[in-house]
Formats: structure tokens, sequence, C-alpha cells
């Protein structure tokens, strides 16, 4: 063996490592996966929708919020326009029940602390404006909320429109973000609180300040802050809520490099926490092991187009030299095309199915062969380059100090 | 205030389950090359049978050459169109396995030796059966620092591809400690690889496909 095997062996332990790890938590609370506690009163709640140019979206957030299997009288809407150019307050308007503040256009953190200072209820809930919840989502997640320490409830987001290959893919990203992050809120380390949808106490909110205006992740940042602060994160699996995700390449570049700067910037921003036992699984484990996942994301990316051009350089001189003469190649199978790199393979995409069966069971879809089978094979065999090169980009642009434009 | 803990039993757990995946593969992989190297000795037991049959042939062919000179050009062709195939495994074996067996080195000496031995019977059976249209040509590659060996082992199988009845190829490995293949390097003046010896006839350095189409169709008429 040669020094890239090791390395190749080393990068396999760890993969299967984290998803050992995964799996154990996964079957240690199998039995909880879906049992939200019953909330015992329905406290009054604040939905606060910023907008920003949204009017194809905002009539339709709006309606399935208010449409929402909850007591009206204690239901409130504020949404927050940010200096939008186009039709959105005038449909806000429309809605009588929704209260509507202007601002300068200043950004989505500022557009939620401006609405979190007109907020007089005991919940609140951050909506984006291309995002609509399902009726029970709500009782699926302030039950949480009555327990001990548990300032956050996330719930999980589904794509909606699945039009092109880009949202197909996304679609199954999603259901697969719903399962891991619940296995991540079993062994408390929730680190997002992702926009659409996610349920806050309003007083601690206000106590740790709002939102950071001006970071590119208010989401990660915001996650990072409370749990800096001692409380607690839960989610609930199946508090559904259907987000618009981007449609091509370029819209999904632009959104994964923010996401992914913005959680670099965060991490550095709380660095103390990396390593630090303190803060338990996640500065133990998760933050650590994030960082050492890019490391495995960027070299099997480019060890893998590596050997791809290396093995097609080769063949191409060789088919050079005889002056591209047809020569049909001996197809067989044989056993001298084995090795252990063979078990590792097969043994990798016997876990990707399966983590793909569990997140579709248990983000309560179903495994269709017929309606979804692009969906899975598009996810199974593009996601992982798509997203290591947007992973690779955004620790690039934060080592080379990029300027960031949204 | 909640205090975190670490699920150390959980990160246990995940370590043991993980190196035994681990060692099931390299095991696996362990067990694979044996079993790679158990079908390559099988394959050469039967090279060498036929090399046994082939010799007595030769033997009876000093008594009476009518009969068997024939039979004997199509069972030279047979073996060592054989012989190439064990040669390509073992140099799949040689190149892409992780985990080497200990007795391959051993393996591989062997089959050098048995594909000289063939060379030799070929040189024999065309001069006792006057088969001037064969053409032998033994191949000295290395699979250390040859950058252009493969492209020279592409060129040699389309010839071969293109004259399956009258070329045969023998790739020797020019790193391999043999007595014999000393001698043959010192006999035809060969110190560096690629190089070719094309009935007798030394070409030290790499030949392209036009200069070893003129020299089978100049020399030995096969165009």
């Amino acid at each position: 063996m040669q020094l890239i095997d090791f390395v190749y062996l080393f990068t396999y332990s760890i993969m299967i490592y984290c998803s050992v790890l995964w799996f154990t938590v996964f079957f240690k609370n199998r039995k909880k996966m879906f049992s939200n506690p019953k909330p015992k009163r329905l406290p009054s709640i604040t939905f606060l929708v910023p907008a920003y140019n949204e009017e194809k979206n905002i009539g339709k957030c709006l309606q399935s919020i208010l449409n929402l299997d909850y007591p009206k009288n204690k239901l409130k809407v504020i949404v927050i326009d940010d200096g939008s150019t186009d039709n959105t307050p005038r449909i806000v308007k429309k809605f009588k029940k929704v209260k509507l503040i202007r601002q300068k256009n200043s950004g989505k953190a500022a557009a939620l602390n401006n609405g979190l200072k007109y907020v007089k209820t005991e919940l609140v809930a951050c909506m984006d404006a291309d995002s609509y919840p399902e009726k029970n989502y709500l009782l699926e997640m302030i039950g949480y909320l009555e327990k001990k320490n548990v300032v956050a409830v996330t719930p999980a987001m589904k794509v909606l429109n699945t039009q092109t290959i880009i949202q197909k893919i996304q679609w199954v990203e999603y259901l697969w973000q719903i399962f891991l992050r619940k296995i991540f809120n079993f062994f408390d380390c929730q680190y997002v609180i992702p926009g659409p949808g996610s349920v806050y106490k309003t007083f601690v909110l206000k106590k740790v300040g709002g939102f950071e205006v001006g970071n590119i992740a208010e989401d990660t940042e915001i996650a990072f802050r409370i749990i800096d602060k001692g409380y607690r994160i839960e989610n609930s699996i199946n508090a559904y809520v259907y987000t618009e995700a981007p449609s091509n390449f370029k819209g999904l570049y632009k959104q994964r490099i923010r996401w992914y700067r913005g959680y670099i910037q965060n991490v550095v921003k709380y660095s103390k926490m990396v390593f630090n036992p303190k803060y338990g699984n996640l500065g133990f484990f998760l933050l650590p092991m994030n960082f050492v996942w890019m490391f495995i994301l960027s070299f099997l990316f480019f060890s893998q187009i590596f050997t791809l051009l290396w093995n097609f350089a080769q063949y191409f001189i060789s088919w050079y030299h005889i002056k591209f003469a047809v020569i049909l190649p001996e197809m067989r199978v044989d056993i001298f095309l084995i090795d252990f790199y063979t078990y590792f393979f097969f043994l990798f995409l016997l876990l990707t199915l399966f983590t793909l069966w569990l997140s579709i069971v248990f983000s309560g879809e179903k495994v269709d062969l017929k309606k979804k089978l692009s969906f899975y094979l598009s996810y199974i065999l593009i996601y992982p380059f798509l997203i290591s090169i947007f992973w690779i980009l955004s620790i690039i642009y934060e080592l080379a100090g990029v300027k960031k434009k949204w | 205030m909640v205090k975190r803990k670490i699920a150390w039993e959980f990160y246990i757990f995940s370590a043991v389950i993980t190196l035994f995946i681990l060692f099931m593969g390299i095991y696996a992989g362990i067990l694979l090359s044996k079993g790679k190297i158990e079908e390559l000795k099988e394959e050469l037991v039967n090279l060498k049978l036929k090399q046994e049959d082939l010799l007595f042939e030769l033997t009876i062919l000093t008594l009476d050459k009518n009969v068997s000179c024939e039979l004997l050009g199509q069972a030279l062709e047979k073996v060592v169109e054989d012989a190439a195939k064990l040669g390509e495994r073992v140099s799949l074996y040689e190149t892409t396995e992780k985990i080497k067996d200990a007795s391959f080195y051993n393996l591989k000496k062997d089959y050098t030796l048995t594909l000289i031995r063939y060379w030799l019977y070929m040189e024999e059976i065309k001069k006792s059966c006057n088969r001037s249209d064969l053409v032998s040509i033994l191949y000295f590659y290395s699979n250390k620092n040859c950058n252009s060996c493969l492209p020279q082992g592409a060129i040699l199988t389309y010839m071969k591809q293109k004259y399956p009845q009258n070329l045969m190829v023998f790739a020797l490995d020019y790193d391999i400690e043999l007595n014999i293949l000393n001698i043959l390097k010192k006999l035809y003046g060969i110190g560096r690889v690629p190089s070719l010896v094309i009935n007798g006839k030394t070409y030290e350095g790499f030949v392209d496909i036009e200069k070893l189409s003129n020299i089978l169709c100049s020399e030995y008429k096969l165009c």
C-alpha cells in the first residue's frame, strides 16, 4: 500500500465513524422521532415576516399563516417591508389582520429586529416570505417550549417546487436535512435556527439582543448565541414548512456561498466553543468534525478529479499512439478488478441508500420509484459534487477575504 | 443555564464499530489478494503443463518433420495466446493490487521463466519447420520510471490484434532479478526500456507505430 491508500483509508474511517455515530444516535432515539410533546396551553404568538420584493409569494405566505390551526385571537402577523420596490406593501395591505411596518432597505436581521420591537406576545415566529407552513405546524412545535431552558424550536423544511433538476436535488437534500437535524437535536448539537418557521420565546430573543445586523448567516449566529447563553434548541420533525428553493445553479450558488461562508464566519466568531467540552457534543465533536469534513470534501473532490483526468490522459496517450485505431476492449467481469476499494465503494453506496430511505420515511414521504427516481438519482450522483464545489469555494473566498455582496 | 454533557458512550461505541468495519474491509482485501494469487498459480500450472506437452512434441519433431510441423504451429499459437492473457492478469495484479501477497514475486519469476521457455521453443520451431512467416518480439518493459512503456504496450497489442497468427509478443519485466534475463539483456545489448527484440534484432527505445509497421512489412512481409 502506498501513502495515498493510507490517506484514503483514514478518510474512509472518519466517514464511517460519523455515519455509525449518527446511526447509533438514531437507533437509540428511534421511538422518539415523531413524539412531539403536546402543548398544555396555547400561548399568544406573533409571526415576523421580513419581505423584500416578494410580491409573488407574500400573499400565499400570509394566507397560510392566517389559516393555521390556532386560536385566531392569539395569532398576530407583522410584515416588515424592507424597502421593496415592487407591489409587496400593496398586497400586504389587503390583509386586514396583518400589521405592516416599512423600513429603508437594510437587510433581514435589521428587519426582524425592527419587527421584534412591536412584539407583545409570549412567543415569536420568524417566517420567510417565500415559505408556507402546514396547518398543524404550530401545534407540533410549541409543546417543546414548555420544557425548561428550551427557548427555540425549529421546524422541518421541505422544498415546494420541483421543476428543475437543481430543485429536485434540493428536495431530497431537505429531506435528508430534516432527518439529520432531528438526530443533531437528540445529540444536543443543532447549530442553525432556520429562517422559515422557527419559533422563539420572545423575552429570550429580546434579552440576547435580537439578530445580529450585518451577519450574513443571522440564523446560525442566533443559534450559537442562544447555545452560548446556556439555552436549548429543540426540533420538531413533523412541523412542515414548504419553501421556495433556488431553481438554477446561479441561485443555488449564491445561496450556498452565503450559508457556508456565514457558517465559517460564525464558527470563527464563536471559536471559543471549538473543542470546549462546556458546549457538549457541539463544541467537543460536531464543530471540529465539520472542520475535518471540509478537508475530506476537498480531498475527495480533488483526488477524484485528478484520478479521472489522469486515467483519461493515459488512455488518450495510448490511443494517440495507435493513430486512434478502433480496438475493441475486452470487457469482462474479473476478480482481478476488485479489491478493498470495492468493499468501501459498496459500503458507502449502502450507507447512502439506507440514509436516503430513512430520510424519506422520517420526513413523512414515501419511496416512489416511479415518480421520484430522477430525484433520488440526481441527488446521489450530482449533490456530492455540487456541495463540494460550494464548500471549497466558500473556504477559498473566506481565506482570500473576498468582499461579500448579497 | 443547561449543563451540556459529552456522550462518551456514543463516541466509544462508534469507534469500536468503525474499527470492526475497517478491519473487515482490510481482511476482505487480504483474502481477495490471496484468492487472486491462487488463481494465478493455477493458471501458471496449466501453462506449464501445456509447455511440457509442447516439449514432447518438439522431441518427436526431430524424428518426423512432416507430421508434426503443422500441429506444432497451431499448438504454439494457442499457448502463446494463453501466456499473454496470463501476463495481462499478472501485470494487472502487480499494478493495481494494494495488498500484495508475499509469494507474488516468486510467481512472477516463475511466469517469466515459462515465457522465456516458450520463446525458445518458438525459435526452435521456426528453424525446424522453416516458418519464416512467424515473427517473435521480445518486449522489455518496466513498471517503474517508464513513461513510453504504456503507449509501446498499446502499439504492440494493436499489432498483435492485426496479425494474430504471425506475431508472437513476449513481454518481459526488465527489473526482474533472473540470470537468464541478464543474459538476454547482454546478448541483445539492451540497457533501457522500452526495448524490442524483433526476430533477434534489437531496437532500443520507443518504436512508434509507423516504424514498427515498416519493420514488420519490409523485413517480414507482414503488411
